[in-house]
């Protein structure tokens, strides 16, 4: 009977010890991003039937199980998703905006000083200065199209290049899950293998952020990580997701897949926001340039020779493209009266093309040239805030998800010490146990058969 | 709710990082004084901006344009009033030899009005900053004497400067207007005759230059009158520019600008709860089990 005790107490100096390692190791990782805490799972032992009754033998350490929440998990993935998304938009489209560099120093002012150089050589057409100035407006203006039009492009080459980086990743991602996988199907028996299963936690979390995959659980501990109904991952099966040309998906048996996350946001970026402001662009600057040719040459040059054309562009990439197709002041055709010979002092045509400016000329007629401009900036702008905005309200929700997911499944330092002092005390108690069984021990052992002495 | 550690830290980084970009946007528009710097802060607000600007520009260039016309007018003006001037005297001169002159007179009447005719002459060919005043948009001299006939050899071109949004103003008016050349009855001819018939002595058509030179008179009136009320049109858009563009600007101001004493306000609101944040964290953050077990 005794004997049992001292097993009994030794069980609980194990569960103790168990315990403080436990709590240790909480202790230890408190600040390990993904860790789950974890507890000791105690269970008491089979009963001892003594003739005199049932007498419980200690106490067993079951299971060191992980305080996840699944749910809260699938919270915060849904969650993750759409944040992914929305700050794939946000970080491309908020410098997009940017770069426009209005209301200052951006093209509305090269276009104002380009309409004010026409009626300013107007007032004097014969002055090589002024007709010289109004070359070098062009040249700024153009310039500024120029360079928007490639900042532009630029930032669509690097969403490209983040899209084909963020493919890469998730394919990385969705090979280390396959052997994960098994890892954890080998070792279920033996117990639950926490670490691989925090392992596995961080790559769930980072390919929902990523792609916006579904998972499954398919009860023997591995996972099913599926797009579109499609498995990506499913137990040691992997399969690999490709992009093509045009930013469409695709897995490697070449099903056409739609993907949440930072991929949609890029790909929707590419397919939808860059080409719409893209197109902005090249209108308004294929228009200004087709306004203001044809007002050149409905007039004359100083030689009465037909304005040619002022600006050139490819017709497609006229953003890109445009340039002043003149650099010698005598070819600009300010004058109406062909002549001959032509009146020197007749600006009548430079006036004309000034007056362009108050012109609805753009945009099939229905706006005037900087009216059109003006709406690819407000187009940029109102896309780039609406990204933000969702990106923020977004990465809020996504917030209050990994705050309750938190405050499931991370470490309290001031727990883990209560915890401790629990395990220290029940660990003195059951030491305590051990010497009464022993002194109860010795007290049979070298007391008995001494009676009156 | 349980709080973990790691919450606890997390928060409290998200909120001082929050409080530091909220009170890094109070300096940025405190220190540039413009309400946003980009056109996604306020698209409308930017589109309204950029038009605003446009129009500033615009009106600049208005106020430029009319400075140039003024100019234009009051050169035209000042020579119209000494060729009113010396229209009169010709009219004098004639009445004179129509009635009552003697020989000597009227010889001496003829040297006068040959002197009249060429200042005439000079005064239609005048040129200003290179540009002839009377001849429209050519370079050329507008009144030229071809083979003995005196013929208008300029341009007809009305000069036109745009003074406001939409308001043009002719700043010019033509020799071939002002010394009669389209009304087939032009001064110069009219003063040769007048020489010639000097140089005879004869009184009758001494006296049918009188009516001629009224007629040039009238001609002159009705230029200088147009170029006046041009002069008056150029200087009511002046007298509004410095409304309109004060207008403009504070337009600009209300939508581009910051009220400096509301971003004051801001940023020591904002300072303030970013002292709090971190005053509130420091406490929080040392409470701790760990310091009350021995």
């Amino acid at each position: 009977m005794s004997m049992i005790s001292l097993y009994t107490a030794f069980s609980a100096l194990q569960a103790a010890q168990a315990g403080t390692d436990t709590a240790s190791n909480n202790v230890a990782n408190a600040g390990t991003a993904g860790y789950t805490r974890q507890r000791v799972e105690l269970a008491t032992r089979s009963t001892y039937q003594s003739p005199i009754g049932p007498i419980g033998t200690g106490v067993d350490v079951i299971d060191v199980s992980r305080a996840r929440d699944r749910f809260a998990d699938r919270r915060v993935w849904a969650n993750s998703e759409v944040a992914g998304r929305f700050s794939a938009m946000s970080g491309l489209l908020g410098t997009m905006d940017e770069m426009t560099m209005e209301p200052e120093g951006g093209i509305t002012g090269a276009l104002g000083n380009l309409w004010a150089s026409f009626e300013q050589l107007a007032l004097d057409p014969p002055d090589t200065a002024a007709r010289l100035d109004t070359i070098a407006a062009m040249n700024a203006l153009t310039a500024r199209i120029r360079d928007l039009a490639g900042s532009w492009s630029a930032q669509v080459d690097r969403a490209g290049v983040e899209l084909g980086d963020t493919v890469g990743e998730v394919n990385t991602l969705l090979r280390d899950l396959g052997p994960l996988n098994v890892q954890i199907l080998d070792t279920g028996t033996a117990g639950t293998p926490n670490d691989l299963l925090d392992s596995r936690d961080r790559i769930l979390d980072r390919l929902t952020e990523l792609a916006g995959v579904a998972v499954t659980d398919n009860g023997d501990g591995t996972v099913r990580v599926s797009l579109n109904g499609l498995a990506l991952v499913d137990g040691n099966t992997v399969h690999q997701i490709a992009v093509d040309g045009s930013y469409a998906f695709t897995d490697d048996s070449g099903n056409p897949l739609r993907p949440g996350g930072a991929l949609a946001g890029y790909a929707e970026f590419l397919t939808a926001d860059a080409p719409a402001l893209m197109s902005g662009l090249d209108t308004f600057a294929a228009d200004l340039a087709d306004a203001i040719n044809a007002a050149h040459a409905a007039g004359v040059t100083p030689s009465g020779t037909p304005g040619g054309p002022l600006l050139t562009y490819t017709p497609g990439a006229a953003a890109s493209t445009i340039a002043v197709a003149v650099t010698d002041p005598s070819q600009i055709a300010a004058a109406s009266d062909p002549g001959p010979p032509v009146p020197a002092f007749d600006g009548t045509n430079a006036e004309a093309i000034a007056a362009l400016r108050d012109a609805a000329v753009a945009l099939s007629g229905t706006t005037t040239i900087d009216g059109a401009f003006r709406q690819v900036v407000t187009d940029v702008g109102s896309r780039a805030r609406l990204a933000a905005s969702n990106a923020e309200s977004s990465q809020n929700l996504l917030r209050t998800a990994q705050n309750i997911r938190e405050s499931r499944q991370g470490v309290s330092l001031d727990e883990e010490m209560a915890d401790l002092i629990r395990y220290q005390r029940s660990y003195e108690a059951a030491a305590r146990v051990m010497t009464a069984v022993d002194q109860l021990l010795d007290t049979l052992v070298n007391r008995t058969g001494l009676v009156g002495r | 709710m349980r709080i973990t550690h790691r919450w606890q830290f997390n928060e409290a980084i998200r909120r001082m990082g929050a409080g530091q970009s909220a009170m890094a946007d109070a300096q940025r528009r405190l220190a540039t004084g413009k309400a946003f710097d980009r056109p996604s802060a306020d698209p409308i607000g930017m589109s309204q901006a950029m038009e605003l600007r446009s129009a500033l520009r615009v009106k600049e260039q208005a106020a430029t344009n009319a400075a140039d016309g003024e100019m234009w007018v009051n050169v035209a003006d000042a020579k119209l009033q000494t060729v009113s001037e010396r229209l009169q005297r010709a009219k004098e001169l004639a009445v004179t030899g129509a009635s009552f002159a003697s020989a000597t007179e009227q010889q001496a009447i003829a040297i006068e009005v040959a002197e009249i005719r060429d200042q005439l002459v000079e005064i239609a060919n005048a040129q200003h900053q290179g540009r002839r005043i009377f001849g429209g948009f050519g370079a050329g001299a507008p009144v030229t004497n071809v083979a003995g006939t005196w013929t208008f050899t300029g341009d007809t071109g009305a000069v036109m400067r745009r003074i406001d949004d939409d308001e043009t103003v002719q700043v010019n008016v033509t020799a071939d207007d002002v010394f009669g050349f389209n009304a087939g009855n032009d001064i110069f001819t009219v003063l040769d005759d007048f020489e010639t018939a000097a140089l005879a002595g004869d009184q009758a058509a001494m006296g049918a230059a009188i009516a001629d030179i009224d007629a040039a008179l009238e001609r002159n009136l009705g230029a200088l009158a147009r170029l006046g009320s041009a002069g008056r049109r150029i200087d009511a858009a002046q007298d509004r520019f410095l409304d309109e563009i004060n207008t403009l600007r504070s337009q600009l101001t209300q939508i581009e600008d910051v009220d400096i004493s509301e971003a004051v306000m801001d940023l020591k609101l904002r300072e303030s709860a970013y002292q709090t944040t971190l005053a509130v964290f420091a406490r929080s953050a040392q409470a701790s089990l760990v310091d009350f077990l021995r």
